[in-house]
């Protein structure tokens, strides 16, 4: 159903490039026995990805979640409480909606301890046991921060999903402050989904297979 | 100069020698008589439907609805309102639910918040989303759109019409 072909893309946008996950495929695989199914993407929508489960009876909510305005400019007395609201006012997700799958993509990257955490007090309500999560970390806390142990502003990507095997990124053409965060990070302030398995990428990156606790 | 006339005749028609229209200038006429453009300076508030083509390169703010016809928020278009059309390409920016009973189109100029339910969804590079994109709603979907409703005023986001849309995707009716 979810048609794997691990042969790379060809014939990208300029400027779009393409990853092999490894982890994708199998995230997928468990999501072959579900019917219609309910997919988060925390991005601001993509072709890929709206093609590749177009296939499938599903139905995609896309986030926006970097056009936040806390994750923009994040307020120095926010709370993770605080945040968690600001995320649900923000998401508006209808009350009885559980995803099946998410795909957080970098954002976690994206977010401090604070806003991470509320992320996923906003989030919680929409997990149930199965619930799956895809998603990088940080193989090293420090790695993208500065000397004052702030974020350093990154650039964005866009990502998709193609073939189902593959991830392609697009820069997004804005930048935002980057907090390399760990699996310990992320077990401790993202306790909504937890970590099932983990792969070593480039540059210290780790690509994740989230799931529900 | 004769020559020049005999080459391109119908630069320089001459008084009781009109020619007839070509077969693809009838088709040109048709065309624009059956697309009606709300203009950049214009506002509308309120509830529009018809029959036809429509380009909004204006404001809207209600509900517009063109069963089996064609709807194009311009690059100037702002709409404040639940749209529904048989194709719908947004260039401008949109606050509200799309129904396309046969494709939307997001370009790469456009910004839309809300929820879509379209057979066919196109999103181009650079296109601006938030909201849900569902593509196989129901047995009913793509046949043709239903009316749009007005957009509740109070409304900020798409969010009070995605909730009564999405009441019935409860975990209890996906599980397979």
């Amino acid at each position: 159903m979810f048609g794997r072909d691990s042969s790379r893309p060809q014939d990208l946008a300029a400027g779009t490039s393409s990853v092999e996950s490894r982890l994708l495929p199998m995230m997928l695989e468990q999501l072959e026995s579900r019917g219609r199914i309910n997919v988060l993407d925390a991005g601001s929508g993509s072709q890929s990805t709206v093609d590749f489960f177009a296939a499938h009876s599903a139905r995609i909510q896309f986030a926006d979640l970097f056009s936040c305005d806390i994750v923009n400019d994040v307020p120095e007395d926010i709370t993770a409480g605080s945040a968690a609201e600001y995320f649900s006012r923000y998401l508006n997700l209808p009350e009885d909606l559980v995803f099946d799958v998410c795909f957080f993509w970098d954002a976690f990257h994206h977010l401090d301890l604070r806003l991470l955490e509320g992320l996923s007090r906003a989030l919680a309500p929409h997990f149930d046991s199965r619930t799956l999560g895809y998603g990088f970390g940080s193989l090293h806390q420090g790695a993208r921060k500065n000397e004052r142990g702030q974020g350093v502003a990154q650039e964005r990507y866009r990502f998709g999903i193609v073939k189902g095997s593959h991830l392609l990124l697009r820069p997004d053409a804005t930048t935002g402050p980057y907090h390399a965060h760990t699996q310990q990070e992320l077990t401790e302030h993202f306790p909504a989904l937890t970590i099932q398995r983990a792969t070593l990428l480039q540059e210290g990156r780790l690509e994740l297979l989230l799931g529900y606790n | 100069m004769f020559e020049k006339r005999r080459d391109n005749p119908s630069e320089e028609p001459s008084v009781g020698s009109i020619d007839a229209p070509r077969p693809e200038q009838y088709r040109e006429l048709s065309d624009s008589r059956s697309t009606a453009v709300i203009g950049s300076t214009i506002k509308v508030k309120g509830e529009v439907s018809g029959e036809e083509n429509l380009i909004v390169e204006g404001t809207v703010e209600g509900a517009i609805s063109l069963n089996g016809h064609d709807l194009t928020i311009g690059q100037s278009g702002r709409v404040d309102a639940n749209l529904a059309a048989k194709t719908v390409k947004v260039e401008g920016q949109v606050n509200g639910d799309i129904n396309g009973a046969e494709k939307v189109v997001i370009t790469k100029s456009g910004h839309v918040l809300g929820n879509i339910v379209a057979p066919r969804v196109t999103l181009e590079d650079g296109a601006k989303f938030k909201g849900s994109i569902d593509m196989d709603p129901g047995v009913d979907a793509g046949k043709s759109a239903p009316p749009a409703k007005p957009k509740a005023a109070s409304t900020p986001t798409s969010a009070s019409s995605g909730k009564a849309e999405t009441a019935s995707e409860k975990r209890t009716s996906t599980a397979s």
